[in-house]
């Protein structure tokens, strides 16, 4: 009877848990974690961060969180009767617990399967989203190796943050722009006498990075703060960095950005006050735009009269604008959110245009800037080493330089429910036709499409395409309860791993030493793949033969032969895991920089990375390309609907802003909720007559619904909000009162469900998270419960 | 019983006249250790076809004469009746477990741990690992490697009594025998008796096999049972 009434202990100790203090690194900053008898037990920011992030707790909470994946779990359907079974119930069917070595060799099974049935376009690994830091344990450059050691998949090209301005400023800059520093804070807090943030919000949004962010943004705009000069805020938001700064607030109708900037334009050109010089020796093709502007070509004059009618800013004021963009030297610092939008490549693309009439591009404190709110762009750079990692082991495709293409195919990776439901129909993408693989399996690792992707009941109906899902995390995410087969990975905090501090600034190499010891079953992203890839016979060329402290060990000897060569410090690598980081001194260069300084000296000795060499105001290769939607100069265009557009269908828009209180859908099952939740839900900003004229109470729970969808939220009252806008954050878990039901309830605020999923246009085809218009009411049916966040009754 | 346990006297099973059946030491260990079992994995195959079996039916037919575990012995008894083969009832139960105990359910779970209800915040991995650890120290005892739960899984406790009751077996009275009885008394007190209701309530409420729900109703009601039990002197 020993199966019924087994004894569970057995004799002997507990491993002796050391205690102590541990320097690891996040994407929320470095940190100490204190550590009691093996239990991580406290969090604080590393003494060398001036701005530690307050969500550095929700961190700790997360790896404690009781919605961990502790174990190798299947879908019943798929465990009983096979790929493909029951798609519909994925997000309601029972999940069973199997063991690691059952759940690998299913893996294995499905993917030699899916290669052999369909070819190797089958097996779609394009996955995105904010992976964790660390150089060896970057889970998707991990599954994409084991994927080439395999055969062949599809990938994806871009990213949901910045998809139409990193296709289009190629065209206009010669480079990302996007992920680049910034002209320095010291030179802006020196030289910068008008300070323009356009739909951005740093103060909330500098408090992550891709790496591990050294939050050099906060002292810079303190700084700046110290110096009185004026800023002013363009966001249809009065944002926690209006108020930081006591900025001027103007909130134009969003969507309408390129209209307003054209009525400036429009405006300074007919007062003279644009520089000629500029435009004729630094860009190309400001003639061709002209008539454009003007209204020779079309019969528009773009005047602020004209633009005043679109974007609801007077006239008077836009004038006022840009005699104080061209009188003072101006930083226009843009966020992405204007990009993010339907024909969001005008938007950096008239940006840059009206940078180039003001002729203060490469000047101290002047031009423009498209990371000050991201990553501690402008934080002041140290002469460092730059880490390598591991890589994904594929060979690049013959491509556009700036996109990653591999693989047996790439789709812009906004398009993945446009691939699923059409498969080997055309798609166009930035000059080239291809058309869309017939994917028939999934393996997602390090992100939450469910979270970030657009159009959420469009996307559960074409997810359930895939035969097979494979989600590894760390914990229940939407799309793992949409899986088939879940890994439950570690997080980065059970693991070693290294990594740099400072996104642009490489101010220091952290050594990510292991916190804890991994919980419940859950294991490395390395070692998962690596045993995979022992089951398809490759496990020495997946490891290369080297163990986890030897791939950090190499990465980081790789970094000190670079600082031999630049004569810069470094500890040996014992030294360094000892002291757990080394810093590089910021550089006089570092603290001077300005952003096309060089251009602006010799634009023929540094000419830009464009056909011209110049800044591109009117581009030949988008001529060419001949979109209907991405014209070849920036241009004003309605976006498929906006707030007050032609048609509207819906009174609101939709703002869909990056949350304070945690990153995406990240650390939105921890205690940081308790800080911004109301009636248990994700906030809905509305104005204050807006809410009367509905008879909405601060506090209400209200329901945001359109043709898309509708979801449940916590009214937050508010004049600082325009009239005729809502804001919910994006990235609330989804939490459907029915789940694998389209046009469900969603319970606790994933505003996806609202928004549109179309691309930007054919040239870049990034998502249009931000374009979405609806309406708002208060509800008053009987209230489902949230339950997508496991806490339980305590009392 | 058979096995690993002294045989139960039926007898003894009776309701005592205070209310509280009265057991051996030996057979609440037992006890203890069977309900470990319960809430400490999914049941196997093997498990089901031994209740099924007519040692098994024996079994639970003794253990459903102990009132406090008749709901959870007549669910098994109902469970595993007939002929046909039993494994989509291992499957239907390890899906309500993983619901349940493995976070799939969400909101709609019972963590199966102390800590997840003794802080406001849900938390696994709090105090209550360390305390349960040090009891465990004490005993000398440790978790098998597979079983990589922390020492306040609901599993561990209930194994922490069946051995605190084993070690009773046998034990003429004296100091000794009273120094154990009010350890288990204490552990009891502190450490089940403060979480496992609200655990229990939890369960009954998300289960959507009825096991689960039976089997918290068994617990809750062998545990307040066994309070007064050791009260009066153990066994």
């Amino acid at each position: 009877m020993g199966a019924v009434a087994p004894s569970l202990l057995v004799p002997g100790m507990a491993r002796a848990a050391a205690d102590g203090e541990v320097l690891s690194g996040s994407h929320w900053g470095a940190f100490r974690a204190t550590v009691e008898g093996g239990r991580w037990t406290a969090v604080k920011g590393w003494e060398n961060d001036p701005h530690p992030s307050h969500q550095l707790e929700g961190v700790l909470d997360s790896v404690y969180s009781p919605t961990r994946i502790k174990y190798p779990m299947v879908r019943r359907a798929f465990l009983e009767k096979g790929p493909g079974a029951e798609v519909e119930s994925r997000g309601s069917d029972d999940f069973v617990r199997v063991s690691w070595d059952e759940a690998l060799d299913l893996v294995v099974k499905e993917l030699k399967r899916v290669e052999e049935t369909y070819g190797p376009t089958g097996t779609y690994a394009g996955s995105y989203g904010w992976k964790s830091p660390g150089k060896l344990h970057n889970c998707q450059n991990l599954l994409r190796r084991m994927l080439n050691l395999k055969g062949s998949f599809v990938n994806s090209a871009g990213d949901y943050s910045t998809g139409a301005s990193q296709v289009i400023m190629p065209h206009v800059m010669g480079t990302l722009e996007v992920y680049e520093q910034q002209t320095v804070w010291p030179v802006i807090a020196e030289s910068t006498e008008l300070l323009v943030i356009w739909g951005a919000d740093p103060m909330v949004t500098n408090q992550i990075g891709w790496v591990i962010p050294d939050h050099g943004g906060y002292p810079g705009m303190e700084a700046y703060k110290a110096t009185g000069k004026p800023v002013i805020c363009i966001d249809p938001v009065r944002s926690e960095s209006c108020d930081f700064f006591g900025a001027e607030w103007i909130a134009p109708r969003p969507q309408t950005d390129v209209a307003m900037m054209l009525g400036i334009a429009h405006a300074m050109y007919s007062e003279g006050l644009h520089d000629e010089g500029f435009l004729d020796e630094y860009t190309f093709g400001f003639d061709k735009f002209l008539p454009y502007l003007t209204g020779e070509s079309d019969g528009t004059p773009k005047t602020p009269e004209w633009a005043a009618d679109i974007c609801g800013v007077p006239a008077d004021k836009l004038r006022e604008l840009a005699q104080r963009f061209a009188g003072n030297r101006t930083m226009l610092a843009s966020g992405w959110s204007l990009q993010r939008q339907h024909h969001g490549e005008q938007r950096h693309w008239m940006l840059v245009t009206l940078a180039s009439m003001i002729g203060q591009i490469g000047l101290p404190g002047g031009g423009f800037g498209l990371s000050y709110h991201y990553a501690n762009g402008g934080s002041p750079g140290a002469n460092g080493p730059v880490l390598p990692g591991i890589t994904d082991g594929g060979k690049a495709v013959e491509g556009a330089a700036w996109l990653t293409e591999s693989g047996a195919a790439t789709i812009p990776l906004a398009r993945i429910v446009d691939m699923l439901e059409n498969p080997g129909a055309d798609f166009d993408f930035n000059g080239k036709r291809q058309k869309y693989p017939d994917v028939k399996m999934t393996y997602w690792t390090g992100g939450n499409p469910f979270a970030h992707h657009q159009d959420r009941n469009r996307m559960v109906k074409a997810w359930q395409k895939f035969e097979t899902v494979v989600v590894q995390d760390f914990q229940w995410t939407a799309t793992a309860r949409h899986a088939d087969i879940v890994l439950p990975a570690t997080t980065s905090y059970e693991r070693n791993d290294i990594e740099q501090y400072g996104d642009y600034s490489l101010k220091a190499i952290i050594g990510m030493r292991k916190v804890i010891d991994p919980v419940f079953e859950a294991r490395s992203d390395f070692d998962i793949f690596a045993d995979i890839s022992e089951r398809l016979g490759k496990k020495d060329e997946f490891t290369e033969g080297k163990s986890e402290m030897e791939w950090i060990e190499e990465f980081y000897e790789a970094a000190l032969q670079q600082a031999d060569i630049k004569q810069v410090e470094m500890p040996s690598f014992s030294d360094f895991w000892e002291q757990g980081f080394v810093e590089f001194p910021v550089s006089d260069a570092g603290n001077s920089y300005v952003r096309y300084a060089d251009y602006r000296e010799d634009p023929l000795l540094e000419p830009l990375g464009t056909p011209t060499g110049k800044i591109e105001i009117f581009s030949r290769n988008i001529e060419k390309m001949g979109y209907d939607d991405c014209p070849p100069h920036p241009t004003w265009m309605e976006p498929i609907e906006r707030l007050d557009g032609p048609g509207a269908k819906y009174p609101l828009h939709v703002a869909t802003s990056h949350p304070r209180g945690r990153l995406h859908s990240q650390l939105n099952g921890t205690s940081l909720r308790e800080t911004y939740t109301i009636a248990g839900r994700e906030p809905c900003l509305i104005n204050t007559d807006d809410a009367a004229a509905r008879g909405i109470a601060d506090g209400d729970v209200v329901r945001v619904f359109n043709d898309r969808g509708q979801l449940l939220a916590g009214a937050k009252v508010t004049d600082a909000i325009r009239p005729g806008v809502i804001r919910v954050n994006e990235g609330g878990w989804y939490d459907p009162v029915e789940p694998g039901v389209p046009g469900s309830l969603d319970a606790y605020g994933d505003i996806n469900c609202v928004t549109v999923d179309i691309g930007t246009s054919k040239l870049a085809q990034g998502n249009c998270g931000h374009t979405a218009i609806a309406d708002v009411e208060k509800f008053t049916g009987d209230l489902p419960e949230v339950k997508v966040f496991n806490t339980p009754n305590n009392g | 019983m058979p096995g690993t346990s002294p045989a139960m006297d039926a007898v003894t099973m009776q309701p005592h006249a205070a209310g509280v059946a009265p057991l051996s030491h030996a057979e609440r260990a037992f006890v203890y250790r069977w309900l470990a079992g319960i809430f400490a994995r999914e049941p196997s195959l093997d498990a089901l076809e031994t209740y099924r079996s007519g040692e098994g039916a024996a079994l639970l037919s003794q253990l459903g004469r102990e009132p406090t575990l008749a709901a959870l012995a007549h669910d098994l008894v109902t469970r595993t009746a007939g002929e046909e083969s039993l494994q989509p009832v291992v499957r239907e139960l390890a899906g309500a477990f993983a619901r349940l105990f493995l976070s799939v359910g969400g909101r709609r779970s019972a963590p199966p741990y102390e800590s997840a209800y003794t802080n406001e915040r849900g938390l696994l991995f709090q105090e209550a690992v360390d305390r349960v650890g040090e009891s465990l120290s004490e005993l000398g005892l440790t978790l098998p490697p597979g079983f990589p739960e922390p020492p306040d899984h609901i599993a561990v406790q209930l194994s922490v009594m069946a051995e605190l009751a084993n070690r009773c077996d046998g034990l003429a009275a004296g100091d000794e025998l009273e120094a154990l009885v009010q350890k288990q008394r204490s552990f009891l007190e502190t450490r089940l008796m403060p979480w496992v209701p609200r655990f229990a309530d939890d369960c009954i409420a998300f289960d959507r096999s009825g096991f689960y729900a039976a089997a918290a109703e068994s617990l809750v009601a062998f545990l307040s049972s066994d309070g007064p039990r050791l009260r009066q002197g153990g066994a």
